[in-house]
């Protein structure tokens, strides 16, 4: 084994997916914390919020393969979500035991159908409806198409509203898919003699869907369709000279992302237990734009990162506000005054004092711009001492300040998103001690 | 003697009042290295972009092998083996060196969405032959110090190189090069040229190449044409067409 990725050997060497140590003690990293988080992080609450941000990060890999890999704007990609949920409702909903289902004829089984059917016919259902759309959305170029692409969240909405025998219409629909894989019940698990919660379970099946589908996206990004996809996306009439057809992989691209899009929506029905024809909008694809950009465009780790930072943060302000460790902000629907903990000074401090630190450091380090910033955010923290208990602000309005203001960061400072920021932080311990 | 390999009859190109090409013929033998000179806006960059199907010229035939080629895709003259380089570079800048060389061997590879998910067998292994293939043309031009390196950060002149390679790999008829060292020193033009004629000694790659540079497209050329204003002024060797009169008028009174 290469302990060096520029002093491979061969070429089967260089064509692997973890090819130094450090990729392997990656992976064995990751491995460990899908078998241990679970355990460590045992409330309900954490584990919800973990378990809803992987169901995130599995639309966001769909997403990033067709706007980072191919360079094609959406703001459909809620409408493919709930494709994969009703599919998912329809095909594995328990509630409708008598179902029989005839495919085209030619056979017909008995529903509801185990969870890798109804997951593999979420993926075929979003693929099949992404391939049909794309043609039309993919004639347009950049702006065009994302502008266009809003229509189809607003027609979905409309469509789940009024087909009602498959989607529960305005009434939504409730539903509990098969959640089993032979003996394992993930939403009742018992594995070698351990019981564990619907939260713990969802969590192992959950984020078991997000390792494959980051696996297999993965290895299309790194092969011939991912490269196409990319040539595309970069010079598209330098593509078609060297024989790439650009018409055909964007509107593949678009298929594999609608297919993934219908997972995620899959899975969110089974998580959920419940779709309304609302849940499906345009927020929802916005949210899975700003979790690619904050997370990297073009990268399948960033969806992944991005997902968790996207959806976490808002929830961990929440929880702070309602512990009352927030200064500045309330519970919406609670009081204006909290009760007065003896954190919110302590944090503001801490705070105040760390930012004005950093501003004096980056100030002699000659970053003047960085200094001033840093320094007037430390200087609020700390004239907020004396008011700390007097909110100015709903913990929901701020979440959306912040919602924005996580965007608009990372678009000006570090549009790759927080796996660039992640790979400079490895590069720097990858040559250590030899770092030059 | 030699086969004609690309026959173009008549062609002439439009673009709203402007006349880009205005019923230019001529052909290409097999093995040959043809040179298409002439100053800025002559049409030259626009030829190009017909043989390999990004324009379509109003009239005329472009006979590849016997086949006319007009009205055929991009990716369809690909298949049929003509490849190119930009004037201006058409890199994909946001790829390392062998992914950039490897685009160029797509046509020669099958994997597809599916395939490709699952890695192991047929993508894997195409995916090592493949290399081997881009390692050679890496080997020939001297890029493999580069194989890792994103092409974004790449000086200009190995950009160029790149550029060839890329075409190179997809193993084509014809090579149609756009200003292969315009924008290069001299050190770099002497490497380009040496590069040029190892391909043709390896490969026996025919070639057509548009270029300013002068000594370097005499000392390259089998045979020269110059266009001025869409329209042809001279074809015949690079003696020939040097001393030619209307060549001579065309660069003194050109920008060139
Ligand atoms: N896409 C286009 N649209 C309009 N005019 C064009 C286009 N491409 C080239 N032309 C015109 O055709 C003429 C020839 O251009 P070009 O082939 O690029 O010249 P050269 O490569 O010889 O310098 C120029 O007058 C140019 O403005
Ligand atoms: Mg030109």
């Amino acid at each position: 084994m290469a302990s060096n990725r520029s002093l491979v050997t061969t070429y089967a060497d260089d064509v692997k997916l973890w090819r130094t140590g450090g990729d392997w003690a990656g992976l064995a990293a990751i491995l460990l914390a899908y078998l241990i988080v679970p355990h460590v992080v045992t409330s309900d609450f954490w584990l919800g919020i973990l378990n809803y941000a992987g169901i995130l990060a599995i639309g966001a890999i769909g997403l990033n393969l067709l706007t980072g890999y191919t360079g094609q704007a959406s703001l459909g990609h809620a409408f493919f979500l709930g494709v994969g949920a009703y599919t998912a409702g329809y095909f594995g909903g328990q509630y409708t035991q008598s179902k029989e289902f005839s495919f085209f004829g030619l056979f017909s089984v008995e529903g509801p159908l185990p969870m890798p059917v109804w997951i593999v016919l979420a993926a075929v259902i979003g693929a099949l409806i992404g391939a049909l759309v794309g043609p039309f959305a993919l004639r347009l170029r950049g702006n065009y198409l994302a502008v266009v692409s809003v229509g189809l969240v607003f027609v979905g909405t409309h469509i789940f509203k009024s087909w009602s025998s498959v989607t529960g219409g305005r009434s939504n629909l409730q539903v509990d898919p098969v959640s089993t894989i032979g003996s394992l019940d993930f939403r009742d698990l018992n594995v070698l003699g351990s019981q564990y919660t619907k939260q713990q379970g969802m969590f192992f099946l959950i984020w078991f869907m997000v390792l494959i589908v980051a696996l297999l996206s993965k290895n299309i990004v790194r092969s011939r369709p991912g490269r196409a996809m990319q040539a595309v996306r970069d010079r598209d009439i330098a593509a078609e000279i060297i024989g790439v057809d650009t018409a055909r992989y964007k509107i593949q691209a678009f298929a594999v992302s609608s297919a993934i899009a219908a997972v995620a929506g899959a899975l969110m029905m089974n998580y959920e237990q419940f779709a309304s024809p609302d849940r499906w909008d345009l927020f929802l694809s916005i949210q899975f734009v700003a979790i690619i950009i904050v997370g990297g465009v073009g990268t399948i780790f960033g969806s992944i990162i991005g997902a968790v930072t996207i959806w976490a943060t808002p929830e961990v302000v929440k929880w702070l506000t309602g512990s009352g460790y927030m200064p500045y902000i309330y519970e919406t629907g609670g009081s204006i005054n909290r009760s007065d903990s003896a954190m919110v000074p302590v944090l503001l401090g801490t705070i105040g004092l760390g930012l004005v630190a950093v501003a004096v450091w980056r100030w002699t380090a000659g970053s003047r711009s960085v200094a001033i910033a840093t320094g007037v955010l430390g200087l609020v923290a700390l004239l907020g001492i004396p008011f700390g208990d007097t909110a100015i602000i709903g913990v929901d309005q701020f979440n959306g300040i912040l919602f924005g203001a996580l965007i608009v960061l990372f678009l000006l400072v570090e549009p790759r998103g927080l796996a660039a920021v992640w790979i400079r932080i490895k590069n720097s311990f990858r040559m250590w001690p030899f770092s030059y | 003697m030699s086969t004609t390999l690309l026959e173009v009859s008549d062609i002439t190109l439009r673009f709203g009042g402007v006349t880009a090409i205005n019923d230019v013929s001529f052909s290409v033998d097999e093995g040959e290295l043809f040179a298409i000179i002439g100053p800025n806006g002559a049409g030259k960059t626009s030829m190009f972009n017909c043989l390999n199907g990004v324009y379509r010229p109003q009239q005329g035939t472009i006979l590849l092998n016997g086949e006319n080629i007009i009205g055929y895709k991009p990716t369809r003259i690909a298949k049929l083996g003509i490849a190119r380089t930009f004037q201006n570079l058409g890199l994909f800048t946001n790829l390392n060196v062998v992914d950039n060389l490897m685009l160029g061997r797509h046509m020669h590879m099958k994997s597809g969405f599916l395939s490709a998910a699952v890695w192991f067998g047929r993508t894997r292994n195409e995916e090592i032959a493949q290399r081997e293939a881009c390692e050679e043309v890496m080997r020939l031009l001297e890029l493999e110090p580069y194989r890792n390196t994103l092409v974004g950060l790449l000086p200009y002149g190995v950009q160029k190189r790149l550029e060839l390679g890329r075409a190179l790999a997809m193993e084509p008829r014809i090579l149609l090069l756009d200003e292969p060292v315009a924008g290069m020193n001299h050190e770099e033009t002497e490497d380009m040229a040496r590069y040029l004629l190892e391909i043709r000694g390896q490969l026996n790659t025919t070639m057509i190449m548009v270029e300013h540079d002068m000594p370097f497209v005499m000392d390259l050329a089998d045979r020269v044409m110059a266009i001025d204003f869409g329209q042809r002024i001279a074809i015949g060797t690079p003696e020939q067409v040097r001393t030619d009169p209307a060549v001579v008028a065309a660069y003194l009174g050109g920008d060139q």
